[in-house]
């Protein structure tokens, strides 16, 4: 690759990803803990001790993400986007990082990521050599990958969602404690949709919770279509799946059929809704069919994310 | 390599750039519509413009903006800010960054033609210098108004449309978007004020209409004019400004031709 390109590639990443407030925030909290010696309770596994500290939640949401900076990194040394050599500081700051113990304990068996694991081999493989249009393709999918994922990490409403996928739940108001569960039922009855609708102030959580539902669905499209694109490299597919891993294996493993149920409620609710009034009925009857294809997509997308063959770049790479 | 990787912009929501390796002369800014996004209402744009010579010396900027949020006077507000801030080159990535661009395109689709007139008027009246290097080419816009209730359950990106129709209609934009609303009064009153004016090249839009659009109304608007003698055929209000590569290029030939 032409090294110009390859240096502002690693610039953009930087300044895409690693210059970001809570990227700074984790490093210095990361070099802080490590001194007063609170690394190893601070990224503990959940299971072994709850997490309830506001500031401790906050500790591991920022460290997830310098985590995850060095994932992309990855990503773009694995599927050929940048080649090494890497700048030093990036080496060297990612090479203390993920080379933590406690860290590495974190990102290998509290949480597995097989990103961060290779992150070593990759900033240390030879360059590879030549751009041939195939890989221009991919080098452009893997930008539009980016900006998805951006558009992800900084939506909150698909934060408060994931959040309630994740077994948690909000006080709301007169509702009470408003779980997954309960999310789907108000989203299949119009009447209580009615009702937040007309007082969206009250019902301002419920409403990004509902937001942020139908903003990760049309992630998940997007992110099975991109997927879908480059399924002819093997190799770039299973890093890009991989990218979103942690979310991709729970959809296997519980929150595929969590999300399933929703579409199906919402497919309920579809049929049900009619108009009033004089109003006309062709936006009506063309909005009913056209959400019932957006709905067959969406349960479509999850399936094509849960396929077992996804889960392949540790088989990919010989871990 | 015409342009950068692609470069988040803290402006607005989900802001990407893809600016120019060598120094820019013009930028072309892309306003997205009611629930679009950033980059992907434009569809094939990103992929296409970086390839095509003749944006090879343009700046492309791809201004996200949170659509239910607001009046359209608000986004207008926002957007005029971004408008000042960046129509001076600046790269992050590029070394050398010229003081200014020679031309600057505002597409805008839909809800998006509202907030970049409003903004090119309130430019206007602050007198920004840069604001004669506009030109407006707009997409399906809705400043006749829009059908409401077409708006929500059809014109909605992907999933949204879903839940959409069904929670939005207590969204003030929605108000800005019905025929005869104060909000399009206003803006064509303003416009008209700079009919026969050293302005009106600014605010005289190039239009593309989709026939039968199911949306927005369409009919001339003050002293914009139409960018192809007829609405296209075949396209719909959300797909009028995506091109498609080698099957519709119309909205790319457009704007490079303005440059």
């Amino acid at each position: 690759m032409n090294q110009q390109i390859n240096d502002i590639r690693f610039k953009a990443l930087a300044l895409n990803f690693r210059q970001l407030p809570y990227i700074g925030r984790a490093a210095a909290a990361f070099e802080k803990a490590k001194e007063t010696g609170e690394l190893a309770t601070l990224l503990r596994f959940h299971g072994d001790e709850a997490i309830n500290l506001t500031e401790e939640l906050y500790f591991r949401d920022d460290m997830d993400f310098f985590i995850g900076y060095y994932a992309i990194v990855t990503a773009a040394l694995l599927t050929g986007y940048v080649s090494a050599p890497a700048p030093a500081d990036l080496v060297a700051e990612g090479m203390a990082l993920l080379g933590n113990e406690h860290v590495a304990r974190y990102y290998t068996e509290y949480y597995p990521l097989i990103l961060p694991q290779v992150f070593k081999t990759a900033v240390l493989s030879p360059a590879a050599t030549g751009k041939d249009l195939a890989q221009q393709e991919l080098d452009r999918q893997f930008e539009l990958l980016l900006l998805l994922l951006r558009s992800r990490m900084k939506d909150e409403d698909i934060d408060s969602f994931l959040f309630l996928l994740d077994d948690g739940a909000f006080r709301v108001g007169n509702l009470g404690w408003v779980d997954i569960a309960r999310l789907w039922d108000l989203i299949g009855d119009n009447r209580e949709l009615q009702k937040i609708r007309e007082e969206p102030v009250k019902y301002q959580q419920v409403l990004s919770l509902i937001s942020g539902f139908s903003k990760f669905i049309n992630y998940l499209n997007e992110y099975a279509a991109l997927l879908k694109r480059a399924s002819y490299n093997p190799l770039w597919h299973a890093v890009a799946w991989e990218l979103e891993g942690y979310w991709f294996t729970r959809l296997k493993t519980k929150s595929g059929d969590t999300l399933k149920q929703g579409l199906q409620r919402l497919g309920e609710l579809v049929r049900a809704v009619s108009m009033s009034g004089n109003e006309s009925n062709e936006p009506l009857e063309e909005w009913q069919s056209a959400s019932a294809g957006e709905l067959v997509q969406a349960g479509e997308s999850l399936n094509y994310l849960m396929q077992e063959e996804h889960q392949s770049l540790a088989q990919q790479l010989n871990l | 390599m015409y342009h950068y990787p692609i470069e988040f912009i803290p402006e607005g929501k989900n802001s990407a750039a893809y600016y120019s390796a060598d120094p820019p002369k013009n930028l072309v800014v892309f306003v997205h519509g009611f629930r679009g996004a950033s980059v992907e209402t434009w569809n094939d744009f990103a992929n296409a413009l970086p390839l095509t010579p003749g944006f090879c010396r343009s700046d492309i900027i791809y201004y996200g903006y949170d659509s239910m949020e607001g009046q359209a006077f608000d986004q207008a507000a926002d957007f005029l800010a971004f408008l000042d801030r960046h129509s001076t080159p600046r790269s992050a990535l590029r070394p050398d960054n010229p003081p200014v661009y020679e031309k600057i395109i505002i597409c805008a689709h839909s809800l998006g033609s509202i907030v970049a007139r409003f903004a090119l008027l309130e430019s206007i009246k602050a007198g920004f210098a840069w604001r004669k290097q506009c030109k407006l080419v707009l997409f399906a816009p809705a400043h006749n108004g829009a059908r409401v209730q077409s708006l929500l359950m059809l014109s909605l990106p992907g999933f949204y449309k879903v839940l959409g129709s069904l929670l939005m209609y207590n969204r003030p934009v929605i108000d800005d978007l019905r025929p005869g609303s104060p909000a399009l009064v206003k803006l064509e009153s303003e416009t008209q004020k700079y009919r026969d004016t050293g302005e009106a090249p600014i605010l005289s839009a190039q239009v593309l209409h989709a026939f039968g659009d199911k949306v927005v109304h369409n009919a001339p608007f003050c002293y914009d004019t139409f960018c192809t003698g007829n609405p296209v055929r075949g396209r719909s209000h959300v797909s009028i400004c995506k091109p498609e590569m080698g099957i519709y290029d119309t909205p790319i030939q457009i704007i490079e031709a303005l440059l």
